[in-house]
């Protein structure tokens, strides 16, 4: 299993145009990607729009993303670099 | 080979693939259990195929249009309708024995209340877009939802009738032909036709499911549509368009001015209600824009456009025609041509005799203001002229004027330039209108007989219902009186009077027109050459007839 860890920085926290670039770029993975909040204990599965969605993920909030699988290195990576560009 | 017949309204021969839409994806309505799970899935899946595709093409158009950052929205509600998150308890709900309609809408609210639970005002406002696109599946599914004619290779066109809303969206270049199950020479989609030159019949009746895919070939002035033609048919229509060429209209098209032997000046000018309708006008030799429908600006927005967007439309609408004269005709709105963001809460038991056209704009000032706002700044750029449709009687003509004189004191104020003398006229398609048109020629610039509506009115007949279609097809007889009379009023008080309706390309109507004293005819870009032919054998005095 590979981990990323990531604090969001966008003031609207993972509002629904980030989440629709994180789910497309996880979609692209076999591994299975989970996006979890540790502090509330919250988590989804990174394929899942409406689940990202609702992690009601805000400004200051940290996440952690746990991919698990074959292409799990790449896929972090590519999770870490969307969640970059999104300037989350 | 299977033969349909129906009426020919727009001329013309095609051949091609059909493609039947209908209305309504067969489902159980709103009934919660008791429909079979298997074709309930099915027209889910559909409904999601349909939204999909055409989410795509919005988003697309908007991506061209506005940039990537607001195109993005419908990419996002693309996904949500492909997210397991969606998909997944909708389809276990249909697998229980739930309607597809009831199943989606039982997701939606649930989803809906994920989003409104959260704290977050931002995520609370996506709530709305869940409901959005569970409500519009829902609408696809029972049939209130208008499909979009969007198609990725050419098609024959086949459906019960079109809205005006998805007659404004026919592309010319993916729809060689059109057939309706309803509707007349008349009906909108008839006129739209005529006027993008897609041959195309109405009145065809109950059309099978089993036509769609098959290979056939329409023939628009007969009003027949062969399916899956024999080689017989294929033959004769192949030597038919050899023999026949178009030497009928061609040596009409060059742009010598007519006059009549008492030396007045005739002049053919075109209707249209998009840029490329002006365009094409332009090409088939149009001497001006006699009727440019405004309402295609109002319909492409989900809101009222402003006046920067309506300015910039009109204004390349101006720079387009140059020297030459253009009418644009202020928005036409309400009865059978609805705008969901306006009076979508209106309900009028009788439409075609309620709040629509000037009145419907007389009732919202702001959008008339705002409307001869921007075309009074777009006067500067050319030959303009304004005419306001369904003037019954005086006052509404009076109000309007009083509405213009506001907008000039403003744009005087505001420094900004315009022509002070842009004239303001007005359509004649009431009898109320005709009768009265010694007064009204007094206040208006100029008449335009709205001939389509006049009939309507005037026979109490619906132009879009095939069965009282005797009453209305032709000249009748009440009609023709009334446009004398108005072309009458008009003479005495000195102002042009022109017909856009349908009547301008009648051949048969034409030289009665003339004889009138009309002497603007406008018509659908593709009825320009055969108006011409008609204006000058009727000139020189070898008319058919």
């Amino acid at each position: 299993m590979k981990i990323h860890e990531y604090r969001i920085t966008d003031e609207n926290g993972i509002h629904a145009r980030p989440a629709g670039r994180i789910v497309q770029a996880a979609k692209g993975f076999v591994s299975h990607i989970t996006i979890i909040m540790p502090q509330s204990g919250k988590s989804a599965d990174a394929k899942k729009l409406f689940a990202v969605m609702g992690l009601g993920a805000k400004k200051n909030d940290l996440i952690r993303v746990e991919a698990e699988g074959e292409d799990e290195s790449a896929a972090v990576e590519a999770m870490a670099a969307v969640l970059q560009d999104a300037g989350l | 080979m299977e033969i349909i017949r129906g009426t020919g309204v727009a001329e013309g021969v095609v051949c091609g693939k059909i493609r039947l839409i209908r209305r309504r994806i067969q489902t159980q309505p709103s009934q919660k259990y008791g429909g079979d799970p298997e074709s309930e899935m099915s027209a889910f899946r559909r409904g999601c195929d349909v939204l999909t595709a055409e989410l795509t093409v919005l988003g697309r158009k908007t991506k061209e249009t506005a940039g990537e950052a607001e195109a993005e929205i419908f990419d996002i509600h693309r996904m949500m309708l492909e997210d397991e998150g969606f998909t997944e308890p909708t389809e276990h709900r249909i697998k229980n024995g739930m309607g597809a309609q009831a199943a989606i809408a039982e997701t939606g609210r649930e989803l809906a209340e994920l989003f409104s639970a959260m704290d977050d005002p931002y995520m609370k406002a996506r709530e709305a877009d869940i409901r959005g696109i569970t409500e519009r599946l829902i609408r696809i599914l029972n049939g209130t939802e208008e499909m979009k004619l969007t198609f990725d290779t050419p098609v024959i066109l086949a459906a019960e009738e079109l809205t005006p809303a998805q007659t404004l969206e026919l592309d010319s270049e993916r729809v060689l032909g059109l057939v309706t199950e309803k509707g007349s020479s008349n009906s909108h989609t008839a006129i739209l036709a005529r006027s993008l030159g897609i041959p195309s019949i109405t009145a065809a009746g109950n059309l099978s499911d089993t036509i769609d895919g098959r290979e056939a070939i329409l023939d628009g002035a007969r009003g027949i549509l062969y399916v899956d033609p024999t080689p017989e048919i294929v033959e004769e229509y192949r030597n038919a368009e050899y023999a026949a060429g178009k030497p009928d209209t061609e040596g009409f098209m060059h742009n010598e001015v007519l006059h009549t032997k008492g030396g007045k000046q005739i002049r053919i000018f075109a209707n249209a209600g998009s840029l490329r309708e002006v365009k094409a006008a332009l090409a088939a030799g149009a001497e001006g824009i006699g009727l440019f429908r405004s309402e295609f600006l109002f319909m492409q927005y989900d809101r009222c456009p402003t006046e920067e967007e309506q300015f910039q439309v009109y204004r390349d609408l101006l720079q387009t025609m140059g020297e030459r004269e253009v009418t644009i005709r202020t928005l036409d709105a309400g009865a059978d041509k609805q705008i969901p963001w306006l009076n979508r809460d209106m309900c009028e038991s009788n439409p075609a005799l309620g709040l629509r056209a000037v009145r419907l704009c007389l009732a919202n000032p702001r959008l008339l203001y705002t409307q001869l706002r921007a075309l009074y700044r777009a006067s500067a750029y050319g030959n303009l002229r304004v005419m306001i449709p369904l003037i019954t009687i005086r006052e509404e003509l009076e109000q309007v004027q009083r509405i213009a004189e506001n907008v000039r004191t403003g744009l005087k104020n505001d420094g900004i330039s315009y022509k002070e003398a842009m004239p303001i006229g007005m359509m004649v398609e009431t009898p109320s209108a005709a009768l009265l048109a010694d007064k009204l020629a007094k206040k208006a610039a100029f008449f335009s007989l709205g001939t389509n509506d006049l009939t309507q009115y005037t026979m109490a007949a619906d132009r879009e219902n095939a069965s009282v279609s005797y009453l209305t097809e032709c000249m009748p007889e009440a009609v023709a009186e009334l446009i004398r009379i108005t072309a009458e009023a008009a003479a005495k008080a000195g102002i042009s009077v022109s017909v856009c309706g349908e009547l301008a390309s009648d051949k048969n109507a034409i030289p009665f027109l003339l004889d009138a004293g009309i002497t603007t005819l406008s018509v659908s870009p593709g009825q320009i050459a055969g108006t011409r032919k008609t204006v000058i054998r009727h000139l020189s005095g070898t008319g058919e007839s």
